[in-house]
């Protein structure tokens, strides 16, 4: 069973029709199996319109993203260890990677209907190996919407260990 | 870089990071903790991460910095680990 975290953010869609980069992980080199079993989104603008989170894994051999602000996953399970991956969130401009493969999206209501992924089986969530070079190299969270200055909440669940 | 800092050993941040790493972007220099663990084996200046002494607050675009109900301060969010680049450590 793997130990499992979770990591929330209070982000904002500062402008229309922009990607933006607004949770991003990586696992360090090493690490155990790192998966994604949980995006949770939802906003909460007066203006209706759609919004869109996408899940975005960076290839090996592209560069990491750099930059934002870090944020410690916290256990679900107090006495399990510390997440061995490292998160930032958008609170501190994040610089994407380089070689970026969209591998979902979920959407939702900028005024309030919630969108979300749960794999169905842990086989089934995006996975990054550890490794000297970890593989995936990282994995990173991109909003966009059609209004500009949307708040919204985004929930990661993730897993570490098999 | 990874005998000079091996996972534990205590560190200092002796110089800002000319690359922005997590952490907040900030000048860490004279932060203290032990290295936790290295990214970016590929490179030649390997990324440590470093769990620090002394966490530091840090507000998101959304977080409030007074309560609006009693006016004081609020704590922001916590960070307790940056990552730094070898060659700003000793």
């Amino acid at each position: 069973m793997p130990y499992f975290y979770d990591l929330e953010f209070a982000a904002t869609q500062t402008t229309a029709g922009t990607p933006q980069t607004q949770m991003a992980g990586k696992q360090v080199a090493a690490g155990a199996v790192l998966g994604i079993y949980g995006l949770i989104c939802a906003a909460r603008s007066l203006t209706a319109g759609g919004m869109t989170v996408q899940t975005k894994t960076n290839t090996a051999g592209g560069t990491v993203f750099s930059g934002g602000t870090a944020q410690t996953p916290t256990q679900k399970e107090p006495r399990a260890p510390v997440a061995q991956s490292t998160w930032v969130n958008g609170g501190t401009a994040i610089t994407p990677g380089t070689t970026l493969l969209v591998r979902n999206a979920v959407g939702m209501a900028q005024t309030g209907g919630t969108g979300g992924l749960q794999p169905i089986t842990p086989q089934a969530a995006i996975q990054i190996e550890g490794g000297t070079t970890p593989n995936p190299v990282d994995v990173e969270f991109v909003s966009n919407g059609v209004t500009s200055a949307v708040a919204f909440e985004q929930t990661l669940e993730i897993g570490e260990g098999l | 870089m990874g005998t000079l800092f091996p996972i534990g050993k205590k560190v200092t941040v002796t110089a800002k990071s000319s690359v922005p790493v997590a952490g907040s972007g900030d000048d860490h220099t004279g932060k203290t903790g032990r290295v936790r663990a290295y990214t970016d084996l590929a490179k030649d200046d390997i990324i440590h991460i470093v769990d620090l002494d002394e966490p530091f607050f840090v507000y998101g675009p959304n977080d409030p910095k007074f309560d609006q109900l009693t006016g004081k301060p609020v704590q922001g969010n916590k960070v307790d680990w940056i990552e730094v680049p070898g060659s700003c450590l000793s």
